[in-house]
């Protein structure tokens, strides 16, 4: 029987510091074997961590075809994010994964796709945009993102952004504008509302909790049906395959079921008191 | 052909196994591990503690991050065993299907049943007809009747542990599976359905967890509780890679429980922990395991400071 809470050694082949206390860490496994095996699904996690440290759930964000290596970006905000981020290349990180349900992939290709991303949202947004830049499925459907940041400094991505916009329109916006930015400033709500949506369009969108408060309502009110749009839910995890119950909401376990539901779905789930 | 003592049975048993029983200590009835049969109380009253304990450690190693990890040798018998406990097994067994750890465990462990009676049999009425059918063992004593006691057995193993003592006077049942035709049954999807209702009433869940104090003594006593966290222990010790990932149990009714870095908790109030408490029991483990989550045995009662009673959350449940 496989031991489902065995990580793997993965080698730190290359660190960006891509925002303040936010890295963007490349590795590989180091069974090679492992590595070329290794196929995931935008919007799916890893649980990464260090030995006598711990383990957290981060999400891919290298492309689905990229096979030589992962990347994941951490900002160092808790115990172990803040470990990781002290490691330099060369080190080692146990990684075990992908864990997760990913971004409704069969229906997107169906429909066009709006992307909503809110501060570090992007991560697992990432693989998505970039399989639709990079596929013919892509290339038939409209594609929309939106990004939302607190600031200039905290864009990741940025040297992305040029072939993105490439293949469809990303529009960014800033909660606080600062020198250099000449784009929109305000809540990622007001880009809709400035721009033109594409129609039959499945909504994609990660961010924290008060960006999904404002966001909701306005999608639904923009004529997007519940079951359509998709939102990626933090949870504390552990075991990250459905067991120890850390993460669960009703009948669900975000780890497992999740961490991507309908909104159609959440609107079952007990709300919080 | 001779005749079935238990005595008998446990002293075999501890030829071979580490034998776990109920003993009375300090005007307790505990589950612990036992060195001859005279130990092992004849009491049929529900011990304070259940199985748990000893098919799901409160901490044991999963992983070793510098070498393979050795299996552990187990071999033991969980004497007296009740019914309650046995459908709390099965949830186990479902639960861990997966898991090396428990499997390894739980392989190795032979299991003697015996019919005794929670405090309030009434609760859940769990003695349906036929319940030995719907239950895991390799041997089950029934002395609850006057007479002889009448021994059944639920498994190869437990037949050929009585035919080497040569009791050769019992029945053999075989398993039915955990739950008639694979569907839950009409009272506890009942129950699910009324837990259902209340699962969104603030008011509800206030007024029952108001005198809780979130010790956590229910999930360690309840038989069917397993939450658990994973901790690594051990690290790196100039770049060699070493240390070990243990599971350790943990309770819902902990801060730590769900919260996150960066400050989120998504299980912030006392309501919110003693719902999700319920939601566990009466839907997530109804829903996704087709078994009730709660076996009806009321250690959670029994161990409560404070004296939240299922019972009366239940019974308040079932009035929406």
């Amino acid at each position: 029987m496989k031991n489902p809470y065995q990580s793997y050694p993965a080698k730190i082949t290359k660190i960006v510091l891509d925002a303040p206390e936010t890295r963007a860490f490349t590795f590989r496994f180091q069974d090679a074997k492992r590595q070329a095996a290794f196929k995931f699904i935008p919007g799916q996690f890893l649980m990464a961590g260090l030995p006598g440290i711990g383990e957290i759930p981060v999400g891919i964000n290298s492309p689905t075809y990229q096979k030589k290596f992962l990347q994941i970006t951490v900002r160092g905000v808790g115990r172990v994010s803040k470990a990781i981020q002290h490691k330099t290349v060369g080190s080692i990180l146990w990684v075990r994964g992908p864990y997760g349900n990913g971004w409704p992939m069969e229906k997107i290709k169906k429909k066009n796709l709006v992307v909503i991303a809110g501060g570090l949202g992007i991560i697992p947004l990432k693989p998505l945009i970039d399989e639709a830049s990079h596929s013919d499925w892509g290339k038939k459907i409209q594609v929309q993102v939106f990004y939302g940041s607190r600031n200039f400094e905290n864009l990741l991505f940025e040297p992305q952004y040029k072939r993105w916009n490439k293949f469809y329109r990303t529009q960014i916006i800033l909660d606080t504008a600062s020198g250099r930015w000449r784009g929109e400033v305000g809540r990622i709500t007001d880009l809709l509302d400035k721009n033109q949506l594409p129609h039959d369009a499945i909504v994609t969108a990660c961010g924290p909790p008060i960006m999904y408060k404002f966001l909701t309502p306005k999608l639904l009110e923009k004529g997007f049906k519940a079951e359509d749009i998709y939102l990626s839910l933090e949870r504390k995890m552990y075991c990250a395959i459905g067991v120890c119950e850390h993460c669960a909401i009703g009948d669900k376990y975000v780890c497992k079921d999740g961490p991507i539901f309908s909104l159609a779905e959440i609107n079952q789930m007990p709300k919080a008191f | 052909m001779a005749k079935f003592t238990t005595d008998k049975l446990i002293e075999f048993l501890l030829k071979e196994y580490t034998v776990i029983a109920p003993v009375e200590k300090e005007g307790e009835l505990l589950f612990q591990k036992i060195g001859n049969a005279q130990e092992a109380s004849s009491s049929l009253q529900i011990p304070k503690n259940s199985f748990k304990q000893f098919l799901l450690p409160h901490e044991e190693v999963l992983f070793n991050f510098a070498e393979n990890s050795k299996k552990e040798l187990v071999s033991q018998a969980i004497f007296g065993i009740s019914i309650v406990d046995l459908k709390a097994l099965l949830l186990f067994d479902q639960m861990f299907a997966k898991d090396p750890h428990y499997q390894n465990r739980r392989q190795n462990t032979v299991i003697i049943g015996q019919c005794i009676v929670p405090d309030d049999p009434k609760f859940l009425s769990i003695f349906e007809e036929n319940v030995l059918e719907r239950l895991k063992f390799d041997i089950f004593i029934d002395r609850c009747k006057n007479g002889d006691p009448k021994i059944f057995t639920g498994s190869s193993l437990g037949q050929k542990i009585l035919d080497r003592l040569k009791f050769s006077n019992y029945e053999h049942i075989d398993f039915k599976g955990a739950i008639e035709g694979g569907k839950l049954d009409a009272k506890s999807q009942k129950l699910k359905e009324q837990i259902k209702k209340v699962v969104n009433n603030k008011k509800f869940w206030e007024e029952f967890a108001k005198e809780c104090i979130l010790c956590g003594k229910c999930t360690v006593a309840c038989p069917t509780c397993y939450c658990f966290d994973l901790v690594d222990e051990g690290g790196e010790i100039s770049k060699k890679q070493s240390g070990v990932r243990k599971r350790r149990l943990s309770s819902c009714f902990y801060e730590d429980f769900a919260s996150v870095a960066g400050g989120e908790n998504f299980l912030k109030t006392k309501a919110e922990r003693l719902r999700n408490y319920y939601i566990h029991k009466f839907i997530r483990t109804p829903e996704r395991e087709q078994l009730l989550g709660c076996v009806g045995c009321l250690r959670c009662f029994r161990v409560c400071p404070v004296g939240i009673d299922i019972r009366k959350i239940l019974a308040a449940a079932m009035k929406y």
